[in-house]
């Protein structure tokens, strides 16, 4: 009966509710628009070591959405150990996740997540006016997306290779402290990767990023490369205006929230033709409402495009996992079976009967991801002259109606410089389902 | 019987090993001894460095240079330290360093920093109010400097399989507010390789 000791431990440590079950209070309260109270509630669940990298990065998001921008860049620092600390995982916890579930592995986020890290982070050191430290945020994005380069060479079927919207990001901050040329390389890897991006998770190239091509190309007189960027783009008239004196705003639209994760149960078979009763993950998305937004400045108006699809790439990155995972929930389901009708032999039928419902108990799907980022990002940006303009935002719906009009803080636009405004809109509180 | 005890409690203590909680330890080591724990930009660093850096500008003939033109010592200024690296540094630490470096040399003179200067000034304009005529200090007899700081640390990252190369250049010149021109330009590179110990890989 000493088994029994074993089954409590091994009910205990799956007693508790799944991780994206824990958030539903947390995003009530951010559809409420009130992330410092997310911000409370989140403290207040159950933590654990395993989870650690999402409740990092959790609280960053709901820091910057609070505007508490240097204390989301500390917890940011706090993910990116987490992610340092994983790189070698303990045999102890793979141990547990093959004979109990995925769940008790430690989550170090996906390739995706990683690189949103420093998305984010730069983001928050732009909106405090530290350039020079959001280009710290740039070059590890490039370290971090070269050694994902060099991962990719074992595993050709990886779909996220780059990221577009990174290098995008990447490209303006240097193109800000006036380095041309890490700018145009910046710009160039990003359109390599937008036309990828088109194929895989259906994000176009910004026509933004063609002009930007066109007007950087120009300027470092890259004749030939100027040239071959006409033919391929074929726009009307692109915007080379070299007004040098000329600021910039740039929008970025965070809209919604990223997917999450649900646990299915299907049925698979082994080699033996056995059926074996699993648990997978899969993902449920979040209502679009919002097809692009219109950026009213002062007398401008400029519709953004979508550039980057949360959404699409955790669907595609769950994909990718999906044949290795199921092979080892087979493997695990095998082995508590095995476990069980052992115990059946040596302790009798009781003691089989328990540790098969233990097994079963234990056998949950690993429902993490992370959760605050945004389904995507619709992203603009146009030329101005220096001065202060009063703003507002157009939310347009997928019927090209205007769902909401949201007013904007003034914009102060100076010479020769980018300023970068962000809305992050998780939906409208009363008609969410 | 006793081999299935065992066998239970290893496996208790293993799962409790998955969810045992931690207590804190501290220590107090001296603040000059070295201690390299993610390879990242520290304090060792930044207090070698800003040694090396100022023994190195001090020893440079543009010094003796000027102090018998003037016949005074100059007066320095540390401006602004890019930071172009990898990692987010903190110049604050930096600063000070260089700054108590150049100060204790007893071979320049220093003045305040534009943040520091800021707040004596309003502490100038408040005794204007508000202290003795002989005792207040009249605005309008700060000394201004003669040189300027200024430079930049860049990084080079290099990895491959799990070793990892990083090489930092501290970049630093000295620039002469009178003319704009540059009467030394320093150089510091520090390289660490750093090799990842998996835990059974």
């Amino acid at each position: 009966m000493k088994k029994i000791i074993l089954i409590l431990l091994l009910a205990v440590l799956s007693g508790c509710a799944s991780y994206s079950q824990n958030f539903q209070q947390v995003e009530t309260l951010l559809l409420q628009g009130k992330p410092e109270q997310a911000l409370l509630e989140m403290e207040k669940q159950p933590k654990t070591k395993a989870d650690r990298f999402l409740y990092w990065v959790d609280k960053a998001m709901l820091q910057r959405m609070a505007g508490l921008y240097p204390q989301s860049n500390q917890s940011f620092e706090a993910a990116k150990a987490v992610i340092e600390e994983l790189d070698g995982i303990s045999v102890v916890e793979q141990v547990g996740a093959l004979t109990i579930n995925d769940a008790v592995l430690s989550y170090e986020g996906e390739s995706y997540e990683q690189v949103a890290i420093h998305v984010y982070a730069a983001l928050n050191y732009i909106q405090l006016g530290l350039w020079d430290e959001a280009r710290v945020e740039a070059l590890q994005v490039d370290v971090r997306l070269k050694a994902l380069a060099k991962a990719q060479d074992d595993d050709d079927a990886n779909i996220y290779t780059e990221d577009a919207f990174s290098r995008y990001l990447t490209a303006f901050i240097y193109e800000q402290g006036g380095e041309w040329s890490d700018a145009m390389i910046a710009y160039r890897k990003a359109y390599q990767a937008y036309i990828k991006y088109q194929k895989s998770f259906a994000v176009a190239v910004p026509s933004f990023l063609k002009h930007d091509l066109l007007r950087l190309s120009k300027k470092m007189g890259l004749d030939k490369e100027y040239q071959g960027y006409q033919q391929q783009f074929k726009l009307q008239k692109p915007h080379l205006t070299n007004d040098a004196q000329a600021g910039e705003v740039v929008l970025l639209f965070h809209h919604a929230l990223a997917p999450i994760k649900r646990a299915q149960e299907i049925v698979v078979y082994n080699h033996e033709g056995i059926a074996l009763r699993i648990s997978m993950p899969y993902y449920q998305s979040r209502a679009s409402r919002v097809k692009k937004v219109q950026l009213h400045i002062g007398k401008h108006v400029v519709e953004t495009v979508l550039v980057n699809d949360f959404d699409a790439i955790a669907r595609a990155s769950l994909e990718q996992h999906k044949p290795a995972m199921i092979a080892r929930l087979i493997a695990r389901t095998m082995l508590k079976k095995a476990a069980a009708k052992k115990a059946e032999r040596n302790n009798g039928a009781f003691a089989g009967f328990l540790l098969n419902v233990a097994g079963i108990l234990t056998e949950t799907a690993d429902t993490r991801s992370w959760l605050t980022l945004p389904k995507n990002i619709h992203f603009a940006r146009l030329r101005l002259k220096a001065g202060t303009y009063p703003a507002k935002l157009s939310l347009i719906g997928q019927q090209g109606q205007v769902i909401s009009t949201i007013t904007m803080p003034d914009v102060l636009i100076q010479q020769r410089q980018k300023t970068v405004i962000e809305k992050t809109w998780l939906g409208l509180a009363a008609t969410t389902p | 019987m006793y081999k299935t005890n065992l066998k239970i409690m290893m496996v208790a203590a293993l799962l409790l090993g998955l969810t045992a909680c931690s207590s804190t330890s501290v220590n107090r080591v001296d603040s000059d001894s070295v201690q390299d724990l993610s390879g990242s930009w520290n304090d060792t660093d930044s207090r070698l460095v800003s040694a090396n850096m100022v023994r190195d500008v001090l020893s440079r003939k543009w010094l003796v240079k000027y102090q018998v033109k003037q016949e005074k010592n100059p007066v320095v200024i540390v401006g602004k330290i890019r930071n172009l690296s990898h990692e987010h540094i903190n110049l604050r630490t930096f600063i000070k360093d260089l700054e108590r470096e150049l100060l204790n040399s007893g071979e320049v003179e220093f003045v305040a920093s534009s943040q520091e200067r800021e707040a004596i000034r309003s502490e100038r304009d408040d005794q204007a109010y508000n202290a003795s005529t002989d005792t207040q200090h009249a605005a309008g007899q700060e000394t201004g400097a003669d040189f300027m700081l200024q430079g930049e640390i860049n990084t080079i990252m290099d990895a491959a399989g799990d070793m990892q190369v990083k090489f930092y250049q501290i970049d630093l010149n000295l620039i002469s507010l009178k003319n704009n021109r540059k009467v030394w330009a320093g150089q510091k590179r520090i390289k660490k390789v750093l090799e990842k110990e998996g835990f059974f890989r």
